[in-house]
Protein backbone atom coordinates (compact mmCIF):
# COMPACT_ATOMS: atom_id res chain seq x y z
CA UNK A 1 0.00 0.00 0.00
CA UNK A 2 1.41 3.23 -0.95
CA UNK A 3 0.92 6.73 0.64
CA UNK A 4 -1.70 9.29 -0.69
CA UNK A 5 -0.68 12.74 -0.84
CA UNK A 6 -3.53 15.55 -1.15
CA UNK A 7 -2.56 18.90 -3.01
CA UNK A 8 -4.91 20.89 -1.94
CA UNK A 9 -3.41 19.81 1.52
CA UNK A 10 -0.01 19.82 1.02
CA UNK A 11 0.87 22.87 -1.30
CA UNK A 12 -0.61 26.79 -0.28
CA UNK A 13 -2.07 27.23 -4.12
CA UNK A 14 -1.52 25.45 -7.70
CA UNK A 15 -0.02 28.84 -9.06
CA UNK A 16 3.42 29.73 -7.74
CA UNK A 17 6.97 28.84 -7.45
CA UNK A 18 6.93 28.36 -4.08
CA UNK A 19 3.74 26.19 -3.05
CA UNK A 20 5.12 24.03 -5.90
CA UNK A 21 8.30 24.13 -4.34
CA UNK A 22 6.29 22.59 -1.07
CA UNK A 23 4.99 19.48 -3.40
CA UNK A 24 8.59 19.00 -4.38
CA UNK A 25 9.56 18.63 -1.00
CA UNK A 26 7.55 15.72 -0.40
CA UNK A 27 7.75 14.22 -3.31
CA UNK A 28 11.40 14.10 -2.75
CA UNK A 29 11.48 11.83 -0.20
CA UNK A 30 9.39 9.28 -1.63
CA UNK A 31 12.14 9.24 -4.88
CA UNK A 32 14.89 9.14 -2.10
CA UNK A 33 13.47 6.24 -0.28
CA UNK A 34 12.45 4.55 -3.83
CA UNK A 35 8.94 4.44 -2.52
CA UNK A 36 5.65 4.37 -4.79
CA UNK A 37 3.11 7.87 -3.95
CA UNK A 38 -0.22 8.78 -5.47
CA UNK A 39 -0.87 11.92 -5.90
CA UNK A 40 -4.31 13.03 -5.53
CA UNK A 41 -5.96 16.23 -7.32
CA UNK A 42 -9.04 16.13 -5.90
CA UNK A 43 -11.07 19.33 -5.30
CA UNK A 44 -7.07 20.83 -6.49
CA UNK A 45 -7.54 24.33 -8.76
CA UNK A 46 -5.67 24.14 -12.09
CA UNK A 47 -1.92 24.22 -12.09
CA UNK A 48 0.47 26.66 -13.44
CA UNK A 49 3.49 25.98 -15.00
CA UNK A 50 4.80 27.76 -12.34
CA UNK A 51 3.37 25.36 -10.47
CA UNK A 52 4.73 22.26 -12.11
CA UNK A 53 7.92 23.58 -12.68
CA UNK A 54 8.75 23.91 -9.10
CA UNK A 55 7.26 20.40 -8.54
CA UNK A 56 7.13 17.63 -10.74
CA UNK A 57 9.41 19.27 -13.62
CA UNK A 58 12.09 19.79 -10.99
CA UNK A 59 11.74 15.64 -10.20
CA UNK A 60 11.92 15.03 -13.25
CA UNK A 61 15.39 17.46 -14.10
CA UNK A 62 16.61 15.27 -11.19
CA UNK A 63 15.50 11.86 -11.43
CA UNK A 64 14.38 11.61 -15.05
CA UNK A 65 10.81 10.59 -16.61
CA UNK A 66 10.73 7.07 -16.23
CA UNK A 67 11.96 7.00 -12.59
CA UNK A 68 9.32 9.60 -11.54
CA UNK A 69 6.88 7.63 -13.02
CA UNK A 70 8.00 4.30 -11.41
CA UNK A 71 7.41 6.67 -8.28
CA UNK A 72 4.49 9.12 -8.76
CA UNK A 73 0.59 8.25 -10.19
CA UNK A 74 -1.97 10.90 -10.34
CA UNK A 75 -5.38 10.27 -9.22
CA UNK A 76 -8.67 11.60 -8.50
CA UNK A 77 -7.48 13.69 -11.78
CA UNK A 78 -10.39 15.75 -13.76
CA UNK A 79 -10.51 15.93 -17.68
CA UNK A 80 -8.87 19.72 -17.19
CA UNK A 81 -5.81 18.53 -15.25
CA UNK A 82 -5.29 15.66 -16.99
CA UNK A 83 -5.29 18.65 -19.85
CA UNK A 84 -3.04 20.47 -18.03
CA UNK A 85 -0.45 17.78 -17.48
CA UNK A 86 -0.56 16.74 -21.00
CA UNK A 87 0.61 19.99 -22.28
CA UNK A 88 3.10 20.07 -19.77
CA UNK A 89 4.95 17.20 -20.18
CA UNK A 90 4.78 17.68 -23.83
CA UNK A 91 6.56 21.18 -23.44
CA UNK A 92 8.94 19.14 -21.19
CA UNK A 93 8.94 16.37 -24.60
CA UNK A 94 6.90 13.74 -22.89
CA UNK A 95 4.12 12.63 -24.71
CA UNK A 96 1.32 10.76 -23.50
CA UNK A 97 -1.29 8.81 -24.83
CA UNK B 1 -0.79 69.01 -19.09
CA UNK B 2 -3.74 68.19 -20.64
CA UNK B 3 -4.59 64.51 -22.01
CA UNK B 4 -7.40 63.94 -23.86
CA UNK B 5 -8.87 60.12 -24.31
CA UNK B 6 -12.63 59.74 -26.31
CA UNK B 7 -11.81 56.18 -27.24
CA UNK B 8 -9.39 53.19 -26.96
CA UNK B 9 -7.43 54.51 -29.74
CA UNK B 10 -6.47 57.75 -27.78
CA UNK B 11 -4.39 55.84 -25.54
CA UNK B 12 -1.27 55.67 -26.75
CA UNK B 13 -1.57 59.60 -25.73
CA UNK B 14 -0.67 59.01 -22.19
CA UNK B 15 2.48 57.15 -22.60
CA UNK B 16 3.73 59.46 -25.47
CA UNK B 17 3.06 62.53 -23.36
CA UNK B 18 4.81 61.15 -20.21
CA UNK B 19 7.39 58.31 -21.01
CA UNK B 20 8.89 58.48 -17.67
CA UNK B 21 6.63 59.70 -14.83
CA UNK B 22 10.18 60.83 -13.16
CA UNK B 23 10.82 63.96 -15.97
CA UNK B 24 7.23 65.65 -15.34
CA UNK B 25 6.91 68.73 -13.12
CA UNK B 26 3.33 69.78 -13.47
CA UNK B 27 0.11 68.48 -12.77
CA UNK B 28 -1.41 66.02 -14.97
CA UNK B 29 -5.11 66.43 -16.57
CA UNK B 30 -6.45 63.12 -17.73
CA UNK B 31 -9.96 64.54 -19.67
CA UNK B 32 -12.56 61.93 -20.49
CA UNK B 33 -15.42 63.95 -20.50
CA UNK B 34 -15.91 63.03 -24.29
CA UNK B 35 -15.48 59.40 -23.28
CA UNK B 36 -17.77 56.81 -24.67
CA UNK B 37 -17.32 52.77 -23.88
CA UNK B 38 -14.52 51.81 -21.57
CA UNK B 39 -12.45 48.51 -22.74
CA UNK B 40 -11.11 46.42 -19.63
CA UNK B 41 -7.78 47.45 -21.38
CA UNK B 42 -8.80 50.86 -21.09
CA UNK B 43 -9.19 50.61 -17.50
CA UNK B 44 -5.75 48.97 -16.58
CA UNK B 45 -3.98 51.14 -18.99
CA UNK B 46 -5.40 54.54 -17.49
CA UNK B 47 -4.94 52.84 -13.87
CA UNK B 48 -1.37 52.07 -14.55
CA UNK B 49 -0.58 55.16 -15.78
CA UNK B 50 -2.58 56.86 -12.70
CA UNK B 51 -0.89 54.98 -9.97
CA UNK B 52 2.49 55.13 -11.53
CA UNK B 53 2.66 58.63 -11.81
CA UNK B 54 0.57 59.28 -8.37
CA UNK B 55 3.66 57.15 -6.64
CA UNK B 56 5.81 59.93 -8.08
CA UNK B 57 4.38 62.46 -6.20
CA UNK B 58 2.53 63.85 -9.31
CA UNK B 59 -0.98 65.11 -9.05
CA UNK B 60 -3.08 63.67 -11.53
CA UNK B 61 -6.44 64.90 -11.80
CA UNK B 62 -9.33 63.19 -13.98
CA UNK B 63 -12.01 64.92 -15.65
CA UNK B 64 -14.90 62.55 -15.62
CA UNK B 65 -17.52 61.49 -18.71
CA UNK B 66 -19.66 63.41 -19.36
CA UNK B 67 -22.27 60.77 -20.00
CA UNK B 68 -23.33 59.83 -16.98
CA UNK B 69 -23.86 55.80 -17.12
CA UNK B 70 -20.08 55.90 -18.66
CA UNK B 71 -18.80 58.04 -15.51
CA UNK B 72 -21.32 55.61 -13.41
CA UNK B 73 -19.50 52.75 -14.40
CA UNK B 74 -15.82 54.32 -13.34
CA UNK B 75 -17.41 54.86 -10.38
CA UNK B 76 -19.00 50.93 -10.21
CA UNK B 77 -15.98 49.23 -11.24
CA UNK B 78 -13.80 51.52 -8.38
CA UNK B 79 -11.17 53.22 -10.44
CA UNK B 80 -12.02 56.29 -9.04
CA UNK B 81 -11.95 55.58 -5.59
CA UNK B 82 -8.40 53.33 -6.33
CA UNK B 83 -6.78 56.22 -8.58
CA UNK B 84 -7.95 59.00 -6.02
CA UNK B 85 -7.72 57.33 -2.35
CA UNK B 86 -6.33 54.04 -2.34
CA UNK B 87 -3.39 53.76 -4.38
CA UNK B 88 -2.26 50.34 -3.65
CA UNK B 89 -5.00 48.26 -2.91
CA UNK B 90 -8.87 48.09 -3.62
CA UNK B 91 -10.72 47.90 -0.56
CA UNK B 92 -12.49 44.86 -1.27
CA UNK B 93 -11.93 41.51 -3.56
CA UNK B 94 -15.90 41.15 -4.17
CA UNK B 95 -17.53 41.62 -7.51
CA UNK B 96 -19.04 44.00 -8.89
CA UNK B 97 -22.21 42.58 -9.51
CA UNK B 98 -23.94 45.34 -11.45
CA UNK B 99 -20.88 45.16 -13.82
CA UNK B 100 -20.28 41.58 -13.73
CA UNK B 101 -16.77 42.48 -12.59
CA UNK B 102 -14.25 41.95 -10.35
CA UNK B 103 -12.36 45.22 -8.81
CA UNK B 104 -9.10 46.24 -9.92
CA UNK B 105 -6.35 44.97 -8.16
CA UNK B 106 -3.17 45.23 -7.30
CA UNK B 107 -1.76 41.01 -8.06
CA UNK B 108 1.68 39.30 -7.11
CA UNK B 109 2.32 35.94 -6.73
CA UNK B 110 2.04 35.72 -3.29
CA UNK B 111 -1.46 37.64 -3.30
CA UNK B 112 -3.06 36.15 -6.66
CA UNK B 113 -4.44 33.26 -5.14
CA UNK B 114 -7.39 34.91 -3.51
CA UNK B 115 -8.61 36.74 -6.09
CA UNK B 116 -8.43 34.14 -8.77
CA UNK B 117 -10.25 31.54 -6.75
CA UNK B 118 -12.82 34.20 -5.82
CA UNK B 119 -12.93 35.39 -9.44
CA UNK B 120 -13.57 32.20 -10.89
CA UNK B 121 -16.33 30.90 -8.42
CA UNK B 122 -18.15 34.16 -9.47
CA UNK B 123 -17.66 33.89 -12.90
CA UNK B 124 -18.73 30.06 -12.61
CA UNK B 125 -22.24 31.78 -11.75
CA UNK B 126 -22.69 32.75 -15.14
CA UNK B 127 -20.48 30.50 -17.04
CA UNK B 128 -23.52 28.29 -18.02
CA UNK B 129 -21.40 25.02 -16.57
CA UNK B 130 -18.15 25.26 -18.73
CA UNK B 131 -14.89 24.41 -17.07
CA UNK B 132 -12.99 27.75 -16.10
CA UNK B 133 -9.13 26.40 -16.02
CA UNK B 134 -8.48 28.84 -18.74
CA UNK B 135 -9.20 31.74 -16.50
CA UNK B 136 -7.12 30.59 -13.40
CA UNK B 137 -4.50 30.16 -15.94
CA UNK B 138 -5.00 33.64 -17.65
CA UNK B 139 -4.54 35.35 -14.47
CA UNK B 140 -2.05 32.53 -12.78
CA UNK B 141 0.92 32.62 -16.07
CA UNK B 142 0.31 36.47 -16.58
CA UNK B 143 1.07 37.49 -12.62
CA UNK B 144 4.13 34.94 -12.42
CA UNK B 145 5.46 36.32 -15.93
CA UNK B 146 5.65 39.83 -13.65
CA UNK B 147 7.11 38.50 -11.45
CA UNK B 148 9.73 36.48 -13.16
CA UNK B 149 10.77 38.93 -15.93
CA UNK B 150 8.90 42.63 -15.80
CA UNK B 151 11.00 44.24 -12.64
CA UNK B 152 7.65 46.37 -12.63
CA UNK B 153 7.79 48.46 -10.05
CA UNK B 154 4.02 48.67 -9.01
CA UNK B 155 4.04 45.32 -9.13
CA UNK B 156 1.29 44.17 -11.85
CA UNK B 157 -3.00 45.32 -12.10
CA UNK B 158 -5.69 43.34 -13.41
CA UNK B 159 -9.21 43.55 -14.14
CA UNK B 160 -11.50 41.44 -15.28
CA UNK B 161 -15.16 41.07 -16.90
CA UNK B 162 -17.56 39.36 -18.17
CA UNK B 163 -19.91 40.83 -21.13
CA UNK B 164 -23.39 38.49 -20.87
CA UNK B 165 -24.00 39.62 -24.50
CA UNK B 166 -21.42 38.44 -26.03
CA UNK B 167 -20.77 35.38 -23.19
CA UNK B 168 -17.18 36.66 -22.86
CA UNK B 169 -15.21 36.92 -20.08
CA UNK B 170 -11.91 39.65 -20.46
CA UNK B 171 -9.20 39.15 -18.27
CA UNK B 172 -6.48 42.28 -18.44
CA UNK B 173 -2.79 41.88 -16.92
CA UNK B 174 -0.46 45.18 -16.82
CA UNK B 175 2.60 46.01 -15.70
CA UNK B 176 4.54 48.86 -16.02
CA UNK B 177 8.18 46.94 -16.01
CA UNK B 178 11.02 46.89 -18.78
CA UNK B 179 8.83 44.92 -21.02
CA UNK B 180 8.79 41.51 -22.87
CA UNK B 181 11.64 43.05 -25.85
CA UNK B 182 13.86 44.73 -23.76
CA UNK B 183 14.29 41.99 -21.48
CA UNK B 184 15.05 39.78 -24.10
CA UNK B 185 17.60 42.36 -25.50
CA UNK B 186 18.80 42.77 -22.27
CA UNK B 187 19.82 39.17 -22.12
CA UNK B 188 21.03 38.49 -25.77
CA UNK B 189 23.10 41.83 -25.17
CA UNK B 190 24.54 39.92 -21.83
CA UNK B 191 25.37 36.50 -23.35
CA UNK B 192 27.12 38.54 -26.60
CA UNK B 193 24.08 38.04 -29.01
CA UNK B 194 22.84 40.63 -31.30
CA UNK B 195 20.17 42.45 -30.49
CA UNK B 196 16.92 41.89 -32.24
CA UNK B 197 14.10 43.99 -33.37
CA UNK B 198 10.88 44.37 -30.96
CA UNK B 199 8.77 42.13 -32.99
CA UNK B 200 11.59 39.57 -33.61
CA UNK B 201 12.35 39.85 -29.74
CA UNK B 202 8.68 38.95 -28.73
CA UNK B 203 8.75 35.93 -31.10
CA UNK B 204 11.52 34.89 -29.45
CA UNK B 205 9.76 35.20 -25.50
CA UNK B 206 6.64 33.64 -26.96
CA UNK B 207 8.51 30.37 -28.41
CA UNK B 208 8.39 27.83 -25.78
CA UNK B 209 11.39 26.60 -22.92
CA UNK B 210 12.82 29.75 -24.15
CA UNK B 211 13.02 32.31 -20.99
CA UNK B 212 15.80 34.93 -19.88
CA UNK B 213 15.41 34.15 -16.43
CA UNK B 214 12.84 32.39 -14.10
CA UNK B 215 12.82 30.60 -11.34
CA UNK B 216 14.28 27.20 -11.08
CA UNK B 217 12.21 24.99 -13.63
CA UNK B 218 10.18 27.94 -15.16
CA UNK B 219 12.03 27.84 -18.50
CA UNK B 220 9.87 30.15 -20.38
CA UNK B 221 6.68 28.34 -20.44
CA UNK B 222 4.18 30.44 -18.98
CA UNK B 223 3.31 32.15 -21.68
CA UNK B 224 3.67 29.55 -24.18
CA UNK B 225 1.27 27.56 -22.00
CA UNK B 226 -1.27 30.41 -21.59
CA UNK B 227 -1.27 30.59 -25.41
CA UNK B 228 -1.55 26.56 -26.12
CA UNK B 229 -5.01 26.89 -23.50
CA UNK B 230 -6.47 30.20 -25.66
CA UNK B 231 -6.01 28.32 -29.25
CA UNK B 232 -7.44 25.34 -27.64
CA UNK B 233 -10.39 27.23 -26.32
CA UNK B 234 -10.93 29.38 -29.17
CA UNK B 235 -9.91 32.12 -27.28
CA UNK B 236 -8.00 35.17 -28.00
CA UNK B 237 -4.52 36.81 -26.76
CA UNK B 238 -3.22 40.07 -27.23
CA UNK B 239 0.02 41.15 -25.65
CA UNK B 240 1.26 44.50 -25.47
CA UNK B 241 4.77 45.24 -24.72
CA UNK B 242 7.51 48.37 -25.56
CA UNK B 243 6.67 48.68 -29.09
CA UNK B 244 5.86 45.44 -30.15
CA UNK B 245 2.03 43.86 -30.20
CA UNK B 246 1.15 40.51 -30.62
CA UNK B 247 -2.16 38.84 -31.02
CA UNK B 248 -3.46 35.31 -31.48
CA UNK B 249 -6.83 33.21 -31.70
CA UNK B 250 -7.08 29.68 -32.65
CA UNK B 251 -5.92 30.21 -36.32
CA UNK B 252 -4.31 33.35 -36.44
CA UNK B 253 -0.69 34.60 -34.69
CA UNK B 254 0.00 38.55 -35.95
CA UNK B 255 2.99 40.31 -34.51
CA UNK B 256 2.93 44.02 -35.22
CA UNK B 257 3.66 47.57 -34.15
CA UNK B 258 2.19 48.01 -30.75
CA UNK B 259 -0.28 50.76 -31.16
CA UNK B 260 0.27 51.83 -27.41
CA UNK B 261 3.59 53.68 -28.61
CA UNK B 262 5.92 54.48 -25.85
CA UNK B 263 4.58 52.23 -23.44
CA UNK B 264 7.25 50.81 -21.26
CA UNK B 265 5.65 48.37 -19.94
CA UNK B 266 3.09 44.87 -20.79
CA UNK B 267 -0.37 44.40 -21.11
CA UNK B 268 -1.46 41.58 -21.71
CA UNK B 269 -5.43 40.69 -22.79
CA UNK B 270 -7.26 37.47 -22.91
CA UNK B 271 -10.89 37.32 -24.71
CA UNK B 272 -12.52 33.72 -23.08
CA UNK B 273 -15.25 32.80 -25.49
CA UNK B 274 -17.09 31.03 -23.07
CA UNK B 275 -19.14 29.01 -25.53
CA UNK B 276 -16.16 27.19 -26.95
CA UNK B 277 -14.88 26.02 -23.15
CA UNK B 278 -15.63 22.41 -22.83
CA UNK B 279 -18.59 21.58 -19.99
CA UNK B 280 -17.60 21.13 -16.50
CA UNK B 281 -16.83 17.74 -15.34
CA UNK B 282 -15.55 16.32 -11.96
CA UNK B 283 -15.46 12.91 -13.10
CA UNK B 284 -12.00 11.88 -11.30
CA UNK B 285 -9.79 8.94 -13.34
CA UNK B 286 -5.83 7.74 -12.40
CA UNK B 287 -3.50 9.48 -15.02
CA UNK B 288 -1.52 7.02 -16.82
CA UNK B 289 1.98 8.16 -17.47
Amino acid sequence: MCDIIYIKQVSHDTYSNSSGYQLFVILDKHFKDNSRVDVSLKNATPMSSSYLNSSIGELITLYGFDKFKSVVKFVDVTPSHAEILKSYLLSCGITIH
Amino acid sequence: MEIKLRSSVDYHKLYEAIPSPSVLSEPITIDLKEHGFFNPRDIVMITLFIISNCSNEHVVMVQPPLDKSVGGYLEDIGLVEFCTKNLTQSVTIEAIQKVTAMPIRRLTSDNMTEYIDYAADYFKEMSDNRDLTMFNLSVAETINNVKDHAQSPIDAYAFCQYFPAKKQIKVVVGDLGIGIPNSVNNYLKKNNNPVISEIESMKWALTENRSIKSQPQNQGKGLNNLLTFVKANKSSLTLYSNNAMFFATADVEIFKKNEYSSFSGTLIEVVINIDNLPEASFEEVDFVL
